[in-house]
């Protein structure tokens, strides 16, 4: 189901506001951290394409090779190294998302959670309008807002 | 048909003048309904069109990410919209998501089949609004509208036209009523006149004449008839009065004619007896007698003491002077 959503979050977020994204023909997913998820995305991106560029997804456990990924996973690593990850990040066109309670606080843009046994997603929303992306408003109409 | 023709003048020229007016309200009152229905109808459509893609955009997020809470909360909203009756949203697969229906709704929510048309039932406005996101068609969501507050404006609206039209055409009768007056009253005057005329057979007056348009003609027309008319009764009153003469003088002739005839008939009767004494008396008269006549003296009569004398039958003489060589 996350690996659905994510997929989601490529059709409200646009990157095309940075020049480096019209340049390059790829579109990097990076997982930050040890999760599973990296694999169950492969298999469900497979053969697609997003925004009409290829999907490259990898995964790093050090912050200098994370480079400069459209979208960043974030796992459930410790705050100090949190910290460090999204100074990594900070005004960087790069979509954080993460599935660990608090991390939204911390400055994470996009943060699943479980409610009532179903999926559901946090903004941050200042984060949102500091990191150098857009986001399509419709996006805060189903998500919880963190100011 | 018959009736037709009893009836006044008057009220042919105001029943004339209150059927065109009826007709020619009614035409306006049909045309005026059918405009405003079709034009409002397509407003009211297009009202709800806008409402349909609002919400439809509001769905937009909630349907790709499988939020049907979030679709329950649009929903909900719905009930602030009287006029809905129901609303059902499909996924890009056509299969239902989520349906809303009015609590006051009477009718059972019937699962309506996806459809492409936006368009009108008996009772209600079916709208399908195509839910896109990155321009590909994610679902649909199914809008009915009640037609109630729609119906109710324009029963309202051919209510007040009616009662428009229906203060026009009582004051369309009584325009009529007074101003047929301009017609008729010349007419009626001409009407009356022609039947004191007729009445009193006083060919002498006439009928004041009025400006000059048909009626006028009309009336100096008539003025002129009339004094044919009296011309010829004076014609024929002297002619009678002559006649009368003539009848009287030839009355007075044939009496003395009668009274002649009269001496006549007893002369002639004198005659008859004189002349049947006479016959009687040369018929049985002892001597021969010959009567004749003319320059030949051809025998007229011969009695039968002649006959009986000479011997001689009256055809065996010619005349007297043969007789007597």
């Amino acid at each position: 189901m996350m690996a659905i959503f994510i997929h989601k979050f490529t059709d409200y977020v646009d990157w095309s506001i940075n020049s480096d994204f019209y340049n390059s023909k790829q579109f990097t997913i990076t997982f930050f951290g040890k999760t599973s998820l990296e694999n169950k995305l492969k298999i469900y991106l497979k053969s697609e394409k997003i925004q009409n560029k290829t999907i490259k997804i990898n995964q790093v456990f050090e912050i200098d090779n994370i480079q400069n990924p459209e979208i960043l996973f974030i796992s459930n690593i410790p705050q100090e190294q949190l910290i460090k990850v999204l100074e990594y990040t900070k005004n960087k066109p790069i979509l954080t998302i993460s599935e660990s309670e608090g991390f939204g606080k911390k400055g994470v843009l996009i943060n699943f959670f479980t409610f009532q046994n179903t999926l559901r997603f946090e903004i941050n929303k200042n984060g949102v309008e500091k990191a150098n992306i857009k986001t399509n408003s419709y996006l805060y109409r189903v998500a919880k807002i963190i100011e | 048909m018959s009736y037709k023709r009893t009836i006044s003048i008057k009220n042919k020229l105001i029943g004339i003048i209150f059927f065109i007016s009826l007709i020619s309200f009614g035409v306006i009152y049909i045309t005026t309904i059918i405009r405003k229905i079709n034009l409002e109808k397509e407003e009211f459509a297009k009202d709800y069109a806008i409402t349909t893609k609002l919400i439809a955009s509001y769905c937009i997020v909630p349907l790709d990410f499988g939020f049907n809470e979030e679709i329950d909360k649009i929903f909900e909203n719905l009930k602030t919209q009287p006029n809905i009756l129901s609303a059902c949203l499909y996924n890009s697969e056509g299969k239902i998501f989520s349906c809303y229906q009015k609590e006051s709704s009477a009718q059972k929510l019937e699962i309506p089949k996806r459809n492409e048309n936006t368009y009108f039932t008996a009772n209600s406005l079916i709208i399908y609004e195509p839910l896109f996101q990155n321009n590909k068609e994610i679902g649909k969501l199914y809008m009915q509208i009640s037609l109630d507050s729609f119906n109710s404006e324009i029963s309202l609206f051919k209510r007040e036209i009616l009662l428009t039209i229906s203060l026009q055409l009582i004051l369309v009768y009584f325009l009529a009523y007074f101003l047929q007056r301009i017609i008729t009253n010349p007419i009626l005057k001409l009407h009356n006149f022609a039947l004191e005329i007729g009445k009193n057979h006083d060919y002498s007056k006439r009928i004041a004449t009025i400006p000059f348009d048909e009626i006028g003609i009309l009336y100096s027309s008539f003025n002129s008839m009339i004094e044919t008319v009296e011309m010829r009764e004076q014609q024929i009153n002297k002619d009678k009065l002559a006649l009368k003469e003539k009848n009287e003088e030839y009355l007075a002739i044939n009496e003395e004619l009668q009274e002649k005839n009269a001496e006549l008939l007893q002369a002639k009767k004198v005659a008859t007896e004189n002349e049947k004494k006479f016959k009687s008396m040369i018929d049985t008269s002892p001597l021969a007698i010959y009567m004749s006549n003319g320059i030949e003296q051809k025998a007229e009569y011969i009695n039968p003491t002649f006959i009986k004398l000479f011997g001689y039958e009256p055809e065996e003489i010619s005349d007297i002077f043969e007789w007597f060589n």
